[in-house]
């Protein structure tokens, strides 16, 4: 189960990940990189998460 | 307008007044819109730009600094001791970047932009990079 939200400003539920596409993306840069998953229902995104790996100044 | 990666030029007198205490103070972390204009010049934290969503609280979250701030040759280096993570929140407008920040005085530290992001019931983390004189993320020579 993983969160969602099925409606722009509506309530952050639970869904079965498995009923969901999975996209995960990788971006690497000078300051920083970015790991992304989201699951999307449909056209819809209903859940992005995402993990920023700094580096230094 | 944009944010752009820097030390703040007043954390470098801070520094020297004796005013911060990596390590010691309390820091917090906020984020900002990418529309914001957060820089160098950012002398302590504001309200104006940051980003606004579910379950983030205005003025960001608490920064873990159990490491003191060490010496690797001639380099002085910080970095926080544990990811910042803005759980479970949803932020639909684009940002892309973060203010630590004195949580008493609300004295600003640096500032370190990435990629615009949004984050939907997800979770949005900063995972933090070695800390030595070549990695760490505050690091004066």
């Amino acid at each position: 189960m993983i969160n969602v939200q099925l409606e722009e400003g509506g309530p952050i539920t639970q869904m079965d990940e498995s009923k969901l596409r999975e996209v995960k993306s990788i971006e690497h840069n000078e300051t920083n990189s970015v790991h992304a998953i989201e699951y999307w229902l449909n056209d819809r995104c209903v859940h992005r998460s995402v993990n920023v790996h700094l580096k230094k100044l | 307008m944009a944010n752009t990666q820097e030390l703040c030029n007043s954390f470098k007198t801070d520094n020297m007044a004796g005013n911060i205490a990596l390590g010691t103070d309390t820091l917090n972390a906020a984020l900002y819109l990418a529309t914001a204009t957060i820089n160098k010049s950012t002398t302590a934290y504001t309200a104006t730009g940051e980003v606004t969503g579910t379950n983030y609280v205005a003025g960001g979250v608490a920064v873990t600094t159990a490491n003191p701030p060490a010496l690797d040759g001639d380099t002085a280096h910080f970095t926080p001791s544990a990811p910042i993570v803005y759980s479970n929140v949803t932020l639909s407008t684009a940002f892309d970047a973060v203010l630590l920040y004195r949580a008493t005085g609300l004295n600003a530290v640096s500032v370190h932009t990435f990629s615009s992001q949004t984050v939907t019931a997800g979770d949005f983390t900063l995972t933090m990079p070695t800390d030595d004189g070549t990695t760490g993320l505050i690091r004066l020579t």
